[in-house]
């Protein structure tokens, strides 16, 4: 809880790092997937998807160096430092309302989902209420203790989709739809892929975790997150082209939750649970309450670095309130459709933004600003790591 | 302060408790009726239909988890409701007020449609069905000839209640003679893609149960035609579908039996018109034959007539389809598959669907003889 540069309470491992940083991104998308990519580019938004996964592993290795300026800090904490205090203020405030608008949405959207297929009598608020309980409670304990608790859940759960998503296979129908698209349309994938990058929203929660990883491991971390974002895109692949093979192009347009559809469809005759997918659905609880818990984790560090708040009760207590705020900006998003829009038009653009936005400025000025940042480095940590 | 800790404790865990169960606004089981089966007729008033729920009497259902076949007391073992309306929502209505109970549709496995619903009435229904989001989308769907509630009333000796025999029939793949089995979704699929048009199979109720043999073939919501059970197990060839396809060739007075194995779809254009190829490599055993007449070339000349009798009976079928402008068999959808400019350049698929050319490859290749003497 303590954001200042030493004596920091428990540190991360590198694999806890990855984790974190993989359930920090996917929730929110992967409910869309692969429709906006589709209805753009046909069966090219495979294309999409790729370039997509391409993308994030290129903006993920700016915000690894942007990291490695000040290892041992959030970006919070040195961006005004670096760049002056009122432009460090507006990036911390924007990094803060972001945090905040998607957790709401996502808490927002899973409330819609779970609410539309398994509890249609159970008011959304409720639902919501208790995924961000549930996530609060995961974010208790503190960075340690919050990629623990993901270790134990996100992971099982994450590779009984993988698994789930391969004996959805069974479910193809027209196996010529597995043959890789041969037509390049230039601007329909890139269509596709804007929109469909809502799936990789959210992993610039880097730029506030980065600094709890073991000191020794950070190299290893780095390599771990590339390791997972690589994996996450072969899933993306292998679900996309086991979605597209089972309903075709077209009906998955139709579809507003086509990975959704997809899992209620797999049954397993003579299985204890008839309507495994459906199981698999309500474990995405837990990617989800994953999700929000390491947003509700890096917005507490954030608000704690921006107000100098220091402690574990002002920590449990910024935790609290991001919660509630959570809950009521959830219930203020009136349908899935408006929850859509709001992906669509503000999250993206806003995120991407972010993304390019925090590599483009600060790597330039640090540059500029060599003996600063070293200044700075060596305030931070006794034997700082080299830049490069 | 520790005293206050632990009470926050406690009540957070009971909120938990509370609030994760999904226990919110839940019903017991005892206090709902599920519906396994629905039917829907249209109604007199032509704007209307009729929407039978059918489920299983509690003593059938316990005789069913049981294992016990016998019949409690002369008592039917299902019973339904019916509900008329202009919507599914308003018949729906009409039904939960005759009962006592909840009439829960999350465990619907079998929905009948009269082949008389006009497609407003049909679409009007499939949209309401598609948007219950407790309903997931795998029930069966068959078609009645006539009168969807005369066929749920139907017994088979086989299952005490329709939808135990249509998930026993449709359920196992290889047992039948063509798999016609039609999941919900899958129906959606075809009916909200271009190219293609959906196919049901039909139900005839008959003294013993029910005779599963034709399918009824769509345009969109409008039904066109039902096959005969000739053309319905040609159409299961050109699909994939068929297993225990048999036939009978009388000049060698021999039966090719279990025919069975994939059929290939492929589009191409030449010069403008399309062209639509059935690769069909189908393996069969070989029924009836004196033991000293099968030799090689015997057995040569049973595939190559066997295929050439299939390929004509494919063609003719297809040629069929075309002049009735229905494509059950998804040439469109393979062709906007494969030539997706070619496709979107035509404006009305069905205009160019007849002008297609058609060729099928078929290939029998005996792989066992049956009987021997």
């Amino acid at each position: 809880m303590n954001t200042g540069a030493v004596g920091r309470l428990p540190r991360i491992s590198a694999m806890q790092f990855a984790t974190m940083i993989t359930s920090g991104y996917i929730a929110l998308g992967i409910f869309y997937f692969p429709r906006q990519a589709i209805a753009n580019a046909g069966r090219a938004g495979l294309w999409s998807i790729i370039l997509d996964g391409i993308i994030t592993w290129v903006l993920m290795h700016l915000i690894f160096r942007v990291n490695r300026l000040v290892p041992n800090e959030t970006l919070t904490s040195f961006a005004p430092k670096i760049l002056s205090k009122p432009i460090g203020f507006v990036m911390g405030v924007y990094t803060i309302v972001y945090h905040v608008i998607l957790a709401i949405a996502a808490v927002a959207l899973f409330g819609f989902v779970l609410g539309d297929i398994f509890l249609p009598l159970t008011p959304i608020w409720v639902i919501v209420g208790a995924l961000v309980m549930t996530s609060v409670y995961m974010g208790w304990g503190g960075t340690a203790g919050l990629a623990r608790t993901l270790q134990a859940g996100y992971t099982p759960v994450a590779i009984l989709t993988l698994l789930t998503g391969l004996a959805t296979s069974l479910l193809v129908r027209h196996p010529v739809l597995l043959l890789p698209p041969k037509d390049f349309p230039i601007v329909p994938i890139l269509r596709g892929a804007w929109q469909e990058y809502i799936i990789f929203i959210g992993f610039q929660l880097t730029v506030t975790l980065y600094p709890f990883i073991r000191n020794e491991q950070r190299k290893q971390a780095e390599k771990y997150s590339y390791i997972a974002l690589g994996i996450v895109i072969a899933i993306l692949v292998i679900e996309y082209e086991v979605e597209i093979a089972t309903f075709g192009p077209y009906y998955i347009t139709q579809l507003r939750w086509p990975l959704v559809s997809l899992m209620r469809i797999l049954s397993v005759q003579g299985f204890f649970i008839d309507k495994f997918g459906l199981l698999v659905v309500a474990l995405w609880t837990i990617i989800v309450a994953g999700f929000v818990a390491v947003r509700l984790w890096c917005l507490s560090h954030d608000v704690m670095a921006m107000f100098q708040l220091k402690g574990g009760v002002a920590y449990h207590i910024v935790l609290i309130v991001s919660g509630l705020a959570l809950i009521l900006g959830s219930a203020m998003i009136p349908n899935a459709q408006f929850d859509e829009i709001l992906n669509e038009r503000y999250l993206i653009p806003a995120g991407v933004v972010y993304l390019i936005g925090i590599p483009l400025v600060i790597l330039p000025v640090a540059y500029f600003r060599r003996t600063a940042v070293q200044k700075i480095r060596n305030q931070a940590e006794a034997t700082p790591p080299p830049i490069g | 302060m520790t005293r206050f800790k632990v009470w926050v404790k406690i009540a957070t865990v009971f909120g938990l408790v509370f609030l994760l169960t999904g226990c919110w606004g839940n019903r017991p089981v005892n206090d709902r009726i599920l519906v396994l089966c629905m039917g829907i007729d249209p109604a007199k008033s032509p704007n209307q239909f009729t929407v039978i729920f059918q489920s299983p009497t509690p003593s059938a259902v316990t005789n069913s988890s049981q294992g016990s076949s016998s019949a409690s007391g002369g008592q039917s073992e299902v019973f339904a409701v019916k509900g008329t309306g202009q919507s599914l929502e308003a018949a729906f209505n009409q039904a939960q007020a005759k009962v006592s109970k909840d009439l829960y549709l999350g465990q619907l496995q079998l929905l009948v449609i009269s082949n008389q619903l006009k497609p407003m009435l049909l679409k009007r229904a499939i949209t309401s069905l598609q948007s219950i989001g407790t309903l997931d989308k795998t029930p069966y769907i068959v078609v009645a000839n006539g009168s969807a509630f005369r066929m749920l009333q139907q017994t088979s000796p086989q299952a005490k209640f329709p939808s135990l025999y249509f998930i026993s029939l449709f359920g196992c793949v290889s047992c039948q003679t063509d798999a016609l089995g039609i999941r919900f979704w899958q129906y959606l699929v075809r009916i909200d893609t271009r190219g293609v048009d959906p196919y049901l199979p039909v139900a005839l109720p008959f003294s013993q149960g029910y005779r599963v043999d034709r399918v009824a073939l769509y345009r969109g919501y409008h039904y066109i035609t039902m096959l005969d059970p000739i053309q319905t197990t040609t159409f299961g060839i050109l699909q994939g579908l068929s297993h225990k396809v048999s036939v009978f060739l009388p000049k060698q007075q021999a039966t090719v039996a279990f025919l069975t194995g994939p059929s290939h779809l492929t589009t191409q254009v030449i010069n403008g018109q399309v062209r639509a190829t059935f690769d069909i490599h189908l393996t069969a055993m070989l029924m009836g034959l004196d033991a000293h007449t099968e030799t090689p070339q015997k057995i040569s000349e049973i595939s190559q007539t066997t295929s050439q009798i299939i390929a004509k009976r494919c063609v003719a079928l297809v040629r069929q389809l075309q002049r009735q402008d229905v494509d059950p068999l998804g040439i469109g959808r393979m062709l906007s598959w494969q030539h997706p400019h070619t496709f979107s350049n035509f404006v009305h698929w069905h205009q160019e669907y007849p002008k297609v050319h058609v060729v099928v490859h078929c290939v029998v290749k005996i792989t066992d003889v049956g009987t021997t003497k």
